[in-house]
């Protein structure tokens, strides 16, 4: 049975609005609903101006991270029902420049991403196989960095962060989780790369283990453990490096 | 940039100093309150106590690491509001003459009972 719903949505184009502003859409929602088949209708019958990013609708693209009852959330893996009676009160991602609605500019995200060399570094002393190539990795190994290979670049995390909030120079939870998705792997030899990042004032010391990103992340990933793992590897390498010399 | 710079020491130090606050605070309570349980606390049972360099090291280095562990935890919240370099090493600076000064103080109350006068400041 379908129910009438409200929502509150954060509007603001800076290009023409002076200052940010509500808007309030009542449509009809049925049992089970997300958020983003809501602004769906919104957008398909109400106001075709209404600016959101969303792409798989099932949790996988990580498009659609918004801020919905004022948490961080995907729209499509938030039901309608579980919002309570009252209006559902939807706002860009915290921690990242407006470009339109619930668009936010995620450039810097992507740059402290982009940052970390989130990739596979391989062995250059390793000779090539004249044959096939093939990097395989053992299954326990592959526990550990399993649920950080699960991260769908949603935001959310990176939105979360109470010391973003504080220092936009902070390089976040999501880079430092694909840095230690990385440094777990046993095959990967990039953490003399990737140390001059992630052993800065705004690399993995500035974290401060509020816990937001772990409790706020759609996947479940243990980020904040992870980081206190990358804490401990940056203090292993410098003795490391202090015994070679 | 180096190690100390980069926070590595900071949190390090921050840990292990946890840790030596642990068993010192531990040691410091066993020794006033279970180790003549039911005596009577006077000035002269303290003072009797503090002669003995093992009871004083365990006071002195209580008063070290206290100090360092509070105050190296109100840098990292200092430093959490996003200063520049050089506000950074002003808070750094200023929070270690404190603690100096701190220390010495401390010193300078407990000393009486080893040396029968204070040992800075008379």
């Amino acid at each position: 049975m379908a129910v009438s719903r409200t929502f509150r949505i954060f509007r603001y184009d800076p290009v023409k609005d002076p200052a940010p502003y509500w808007s309030l859409f009542t449509v009809n929602v049925e049992q089970g609903d997300s958020v983003l088949t809501g602004l769906m209708k919104i957008r398909e019958e109400l106001d075709g101006s209404l600016a959101f990013r969303a792409s798989c609708r099932s949790g996988i693209c990580g498009s659609d991270g918004m801020v919905i009852n004022g948490r961080s959330r995907l729209a499509c893996k938030t039901q309608v029902d579980d919002m309570g009676h009252g209006e559902v009160v939807i706002e860009p991602l915290r921690n990242l420049p407006y470009l339109k609605d619930l668009v936010v500019d995620q450039t810097p995200f992507w740059d402290k991403f982009e940052s970390v060399m989130p990739w596979l570094h391989e062995s250059t002393t390793e000779p090539v196989p004249e044959t096939e190539r093939r990097m395989t990795l053992a299954e326990d190994a592959f526990d550990d960095l399993s649920k950080a290979s699960d991260c769908i670049f949603c935001q959310i995390c990176y939105a979360e962060c109470p010391v973003n909030g504080l220092d936009r120079a902070f390089i976040g939870p999501q880079a430092l989780i694909k840095a230690f998705r990385f440094e777990a792997d046993p095959r990967d030899v990039g953490t003399n790369e990737r140390v001059p990042i992630l052993d800065q004032p705004d690399g993995v010391w500035r974290c401060r283990t509020t816990f937001n990103c772990t409790v706020s992340c759609p996947k479940g990933i243990p980020i904040t453990k992870d980081i206190q793992s990358l804490k401990r590897e940056m203090v292993g390498t410098y003795f490391h490096a202090r015994q070679e010399v | 940039m180096s190690r100390y710079r980069s926070g590595l020491w900071p949190w390090l130090l921050q840990r292990v100093s946890a840790l030596l606050l642990l068993f010192f605070i531990v040691a410091h309570l066993w020794i006033e309150h279970f180790m003549h349980l039911g005596a009577p606390i006077t000035f002269h049972s303290v003072a009797v106590r503090l002669l003995h360099w093992t009871y004083a090291g365990i006071d002195y280095g209580l008063l070290v690491v206290v100090v360092y562990h509070g105050l190296n935890g109100l840098r990292s919240i200092i430093l959490d509001a996003a200063l520049t370099p050089r506000q950074v090493r002003a808070v750094t600076g200023g929070l270690w003459i404190l603690g100096v000064v701190t220390v010495i103080f401390g010193i300078n109350v407990l000393s009486p009972f080893l040396w029968g006068r204070p040992w800075f400041i008379v």
